[in-house]
């Protein structure tokens, strides 16, 4: 559910285990019916092991839609039925097992558009099958310098996600090590994924007060019996070390912290040195082991430059090199900035790092598919009362859910700031690192026939290359209720931004241009006014059958449809709406229902293929292969497509 | 009641100690600092040393506390300490915390008395090795569940429980494991996520039977019938403890022995027959039914509440299928438009317009539950206002106190917990309002106020807070639903701290340190949660001993070795303490000085 995932989501103040609550009580999926309706239509299929293609029994279906949340489990011949199902025209269909890849049918959809079954009065679907991935796990030991286990600290995945045509670096699900050093994340889909041990240094000025630290300590962030459990730390000069999340290092020699740096496997000091494990399905790849050793630690100091009202309380982070797309958690080191601006940092190994001071955090990250308790502790201040946590987007994918996680304080401006450093073996002092504060984006959004705006309507941002960090200020949400249609959207950094409305389509975009196909540049810090979107209920819609050379109608496929406009086939941000790949079931085939009018390209492959398109290489190898349409505003087009096989050279 | 412990008899002595226990002052000027060093070692018999442990050396007059790690032979030692009373501990993940001084762990230790310039050395700090509890969670099929919570926790203690419970998750493979655990007997309980619609569980015949029909149907030419739905019984998981009990009273438990790895602690989920429940929300007019959600959440006293919801049809019924036994609260809430976006934490959003609610408890046995009328009424409400007393000189910043509503949780649990909402809006005026998002139940409630910079003894804190007269913070307020809430909440702070401290010492005239002080209220109506004229002191390594911020009143004072935490939330020990208390009155702002000698042996 891609549009309808967009929802805020997530994390532990107070607050946002509040919005958790009322959200999920609104979510569609869990809509009962106090009358279960029933009709005359059917839904069968066989479950089935993709490797070993045999069937797989206690596999649990769940079909919903149309009032209709049933849920029954595969026999030992991997079958299923749904009876007395009323007609409706986009049941949802998903399967779940322990150990293997949950989803849909055909569900392998990054950024897509998921499977919808349609059924009619009287008719039975009798091949719903679903082949089902197995899911793989990486586990193994930590030990330290005298080998001996390092118990309870976390160990993460990574891995790169296409993205508006590139990759992005994203965190993964963490485990912890037990008493034995030995650790396994599990519920990994096949794919290619990184692995580290952090630490992250975390400073605190020494005069903070006991509620202060416990405020800004994960450990002590406990709401339930309001115990307030002791914050640990060391004295390094004037500053206080937080020790006891992570390893736990030497004690101080000659009054220099000594500390273990993040490490990647194979016991590689950067992201870029990282060897890559390779998961296929349902493999475990064991011993990626790890050996942490101490190394000695430099200070690096210096000041923010910000109205004092964005210093209160504010964290500066330390991010080394190449992780600066990953979530709060993953940094080096963070200190709490002074009143004054002035922050110290100690425990900083030799490295290549990004000053990082900004009042928005955000980061990409993807969930696997077990989701047990959030193992990572957020990072010492990271965290404080009155946050709000959002998921920007999430979507669902083989990964698991991808979400672009954003955090901020609410009546904050937007301030942000970075610098690069190089750290060696010595201190490193008077560091300027100036915030500047965010731009904002305002207009007004109009309906193409005049009338006045009702319903629900969100504009937000994107950012064009998809980078997650520009993912920051949370969308105005508030449009519709405004007779105006006025929309402010503030703290955008330094970027290219598209606006996209939703759960409207846009038919343009104009303000000092035409915006419509063409990101913001927000580059010159000025504030960006009077833009007027103009959104119609008229979309352009897509729908065929799929066959193959000899005519024959292909029940499940994938069909994509891209404009042929080359300049759009990268930065697109994140949910281009004139990208969309459909998956499909049914004789009466693909129907692509929400598209702008323009000149587009479209595509049918395989049901294994559907997020080829994230590959930036695709659309050029499917053009000579692919249809080429031309879609106008409120007109529904008819075209039959061929299959087709895309190579990638 | 089985007392391992000893209650001592006590006299009140005069206000010179008889003891050469030098006063410890805290205004006085900071002279030569003090250091302290020394060993963390196991409880073995033959004790090890334990390397990387955090040591904790907390009191004194800084807030974060010293910490040092022992080195590779399990060494330590703090430098530059100011002199001052301080509590000495060490921790290691694995490893279970005593605190210098204390008996066992969970138990309060003696704290250090240290003077300007003094070196402690040699002192031996100990970390008991902790146990392990693992085991794997299947289902009824015997595959192995994954991503489920397990709970360990230590039998019959809530407060042991409180400290020493772990929730553990199954791994991909089905399997927990608890480390780090004192010694003791353990209950262990899986709790699984219980689907909210009917799962159907066919078997092989009835899929075949069901394709057969549907074959059958596809050969005649005539237009379907519906098949008639058979009803089928429902089932669901429910909490299931170790040896597959279903009730904590028959769980078995696991005693495990210092250090000991205590494998195959396994557990098979059981599907229970679920039952609906079932009833009518009561309001007038279609557009609130419109809005309203009916919630069933959980009542346990272990676990965090689970809440599900429903839909409410266009003639105002519900119905929660696929209920598992137990007991719940069904409430619904009526808000506005307004007030639901306020509630969502939507910038600028206000708490406006009509706010009703309904809620009733219900118990899920083995039949349906139905015909549950709510009844919706106006949200209650709790609103009042600040006042800054005391002094009144440099009060606190009205509009940065965070005031926290806590509600009691069901019983047996006599803990409180905070109402869940966004952080209370406290205005520039000192006035608040709780309930504006129907967010309020009947139940019994009580305030905390947090102020910036505060603790025991310095800054502001919360003194009373008076409803018609009657100070809630002793006897929580119950809210039931007929009443309309309160909102003439006067919470009162106040920066007039009063202490009570004195020497204990034994017969033989030394400091009495294996000793806890227990000063309880006089009033025996007080001796309930939330236990607030209740407090435990441990005599530093002089036999100092204090009490700070004690609500003014008549305290009963009385002396006891091997004190467990749950002892004082006893009333009949309470009552036994009385036979060899010592009376006290201490008012406010009242700095008291009470010294006590054990009378008889020690």
């Amino acid at each position: 559910m891609p549009r309808d995932g967009r929802c805020l989501a997530l994390l532990g103040s107070a607050l946002a285990l509040f919005l958790c609550v009322t959200l999920a009580a609104r979510a569609p999926q869990t809509n009962q019916s106090t009358t279960s309706p029933s009709g005359t239509g059917a839904i069968s299929g066989v479950v089935s092991d993709a490797s070993t293609k045999r069937p797989l029994s206690g596999v649990v279906v769940s079909l919903a839609g149309g009032g209709v949340s049933r849920r029954t489990i595969s026999d030992s011949k991997g079958r299923f039925v749904f009876r007395d199902l009323p007609a409706y025209d986009r049941y949802s269909i998903e399967a779940s097992k322990p150990g293997y890849v949950a989803g849909g049918l055909a569900t392998r959809n990054l950024f897509g558009v998921n499977t919808r079954l349609p059924l009619a009065d009287g008719e039975w679907i009798p091949d719903a099958n679903f082949v089902m991935e197995r899911l793989g796990a990486i586990s193994g030991s930590v030990v330290d310098e005298a080998g001996e286990p390092v118990v309870n600290i976390p160990v993460r995945v990574l891995t790169r996600i296409p993205i508006a045509g590139t990759t992005r670096l994203a965190s993964g699900p963490a485990a912890r090590t037990d008493d034995r050093g030995v650790y396994r994340v599990a519920g990994l889909a096949s794919g290619s994924y990184m692995v580290a041990v952090q630490s992250v240094q975390s400073v605190l000025p020494p005069a903070t007060s006991a509620a202060t630290a416990a405020a800004l300590s994960p450990m002590m962030i406990s709401l339930g019996n309001r115990q307030v459990p002791q914050s640990t730390g060391l004295d390094v000069g004037d500053s206080w070390l937080v020790i006891g999340q992570y390893a736990t290092p030497p004690a101080p020699i000659a009054g220099q912290p000594h500390v273990y740096p993040p490490v990647f496997f194979a016991n590689a000091r950067s992201i870029a040195n990282a060897t890559a494990v390779h998961v296929a399905n349902g493999e475990e790849k064991r011993n990626i082991d790890f050996s942490l050793h101490p190394v000695r630690g430099s200070q690096l100091s210096g000041r923010i430059t910000a109205p004092p009202d964005v210093l209160a309380g504010l964290v500066v982070r330390l991010l080394p090199e190449g992780t600066e797309t990953l979530n709060s958690g993953f940094e080096q080191a963070t200190s709490l900035v002074r009143p004054d601006g002035t922050f110290t940092m100690v425990g900083v190994p030799p490295g290549r790092y990004t000053v990082d001071a900004r009042t928005t955090v955000s980061g990409m990250s993807f969930s696997g598919h077990v989701l047990g308790p959030q193992v990572l502790t957020p990072t010492p201040g990271m965290v404080s009362m009155g946050d709000v946590t959002a998921s920007f987007t999430t979507v669902e994918s083989t990964l698991g859910s991808v979400s672009f996680g954003t955090r901020y304080t609410t009546g904050h401006e937007a301030y942000s700031g970075r610098l690069a450093v190089t750290v060696g073996p010595t201190d490193v002092s008077n560091l300027v690192v100036p915030m500047t504060r965010g731009v904002r984006i305002s207009g007004r959004v109009v309906r193409e026939d005049g009338a006045p705006l009702s319903g629900r309507l969100t504009v937000g941002v994107e950012p064009a290359n998809g980078d997650p960090v520009l993912a920051g200020p949370p969308a105005d949400r508030m449009v519709a209720r405004n007779p105006a249609g006025t929309f402010s959207i503030e703290g955008l950094q330094a970027g290219a931004y598209f606006l996209r409305v939703t759960p409207s389509l846009v038919k343009s975009i104009v303000a000092d241009g035409d915006y419509t196909n063409r990101p913001f540049d927000t580059t010159s810090g000025s504030d960006i006014t009077d833009v007027v979107i103009t959104i119609t209920d008229k979309p352009a819609t897509l729908s065929g059958v799929v066959r193959d050379r000899q005519g024959t109608v292909i029940r499940q496929g994938a069909v994509i449809v891209f404009p042929v406009e080359r300049e759009l086939w990268a930065r697109f941000g994140v949910e281009p709406p004139r990208i969309k790949m459909a998956s499909y079931f049914g004789n009466r085939g693909y129907q692509i229902p929400f598209l702008p009018a323009g000149e587009y390209f479209v595509i049918a492959l395989e049901a294994s293929q559907p997020d080829a398109w994230h590959d930036p290489r695709f659309f050029a190898a499917a053009v000579p292969l692919a249809t080429r349409v031309t879609l106008a505003w409120g007109a529904p087009a008819v075209q039959d497509l061929t299959i087709r096989q895309v190579v990638i050279k | 009641m089985m007392l391992r412990r000893r209650i001592a008899g006590l006299v009140a002595l005069a206000l010179v100690p008889s003891i050469a226990a030098r006063a410890f002052d805290r205004q006085q000027t900071p002279a030569a600092p003090a250091r302290l060093s020394g060993m963390v070692v196991t409880t073995e018999t033959t004790p090890q040393p334990v390397r990387r442990a955090i040591v904790s050396f907390s009191g004194g007059d800084r807030a974060l506390g010293h910490h040092t790690i022992t080195d590779d032979e399990g060494r330590f030692e703090l430098t530059a300490l100011p002199a001052g009373r301080y509590t000495l501990s060490a921790a290691r993940p694995t490893y279970v915390t005593i605190t210098y001084g204390a008996s066992r762990p969970g138990r309060p230790g003696t704290a250090i008395s240290l003077e300007p310039g003094q070196h402690l050395s040699a002192v031996r700090v100990l970390l008991a090795r902790g146990a392990i509890i693992t085991g794997t969670v299947r289902d009824g099929t015997g595959e192995p569940v994954p991503n489920l919570e397990v709970r360990v926790e230590p039998r019959g203690s809530p407060a042991a429980a409180a400290t020493s419970a772990q929730t553990v998750v199954t791994d991909d493979q089905g399997r927990y494991r608890a480390f780090g655990l004192p010694v003791g007997t353990y209950v262990v309980v899986a709790r699984p996520r219980t689907g909210t619609s009917d799962l159907d569980v066919p078997t092989d015949a009835n899929v075949d039977a069901a394709l057969a029909a549907l074959r059958q149907r596809r050969a005649v030419t005539a237009p379907p019938s519906p098949v008639p739905v058979k009803p089928k019984p429902a089932t669901n998981f429910a909490p299931v403890y170790h040896r597959s009990q279903l009730t904590l009273d028959a769980a078995t438990g696991v005693a495990i022995t210092a250090g000991e790895e205590r494998t195959g602690i396994d557990i098979t989920l059981r599907l229970l027959s679920t039952w609906s429940v079932s009833g009518t929300v009561v309001t007038a007019d279609a557009e609130t039914r419109s809005m309203i959600r009916p919630m069933l959440t959980t009542m346990s006293a272990h676990s965090a509440p689970v809440t599900r919801t429903s839909d409410l049809a266009p003639d105002g019924t519900f119905r929660f299928p696929n209920v598992v036994p137990g007991r719940y609260t069904l409430a619904v809430q009526a808000l506005s438009a307004e007030a639901r976006r306020a509630s969502l934490g939507a910038p600028g959003a206000q708490a406006t317009g009509p706010c009703a609610f309904a809620s009733q408890d219900v118990s899920v046995t083995a039949a349906d539950v139905t015909g549950v009328s709510l009844v919706m009424r106006p949200c209650l409400r709790f609103a009042g206002r600040m006042v800054v007393g005391g002094s009144g000189t440099a009060g606190p910043e009205v509009s940065r106190l965070l005031v926290t509503l806590m509600q009691l949780a069901p019983p047996p649990s006599p803990v409180f917990r905070p109402v869940r909402r966004a952080p209370p809006a406290i205005a520039m005026d000192g006035t608040f309002t709780f309930g504006e998002f129907g967010e309020l139940l009947p139940g019994a409630y009580q305030f905390s106020v947090e102020v910036p910079s505060s603790s025991p003894g310095r800054g502001y804190q919360l003194q009373s807070a008076v409803v018609d007269g009657r100070d809630i913070l002793d006897t929580p307020l119950q809210l039931t639903g007929d009443s309309p809430g309160t909102t003439n909440v006067v919470l009162t702070l106040s920066d007039q701290h009063n202490s009570l401290s004195g020497t204990l010492e034994t017969s033989a005239r030394l400091p009495a340190v294996n000793f806890t002080v227990i000063a309880f209220t006089t009033n025996r109506s007080w001796w309930t949660s939330p236990f607030r004229r209740i407090r435990t002191a441990r005599p530093a390594s002089d036999g100092h001993f204090a009490f700070q911020d004690l609500p003014p009143g008549e305290y009963y004072l009385a002396a006891v070795t091997d004190l467990a935490p749950d002892d004082v939330r006893d009333a009949e020990f309470l009552a036994q303490a009385v036979a060899t208390a010592v009376r006290v009155t201490i008012g406010e702002g009242e700095q008291k000085i009470q010294n006590l000698r054990v009378t008889g042996g020690n």
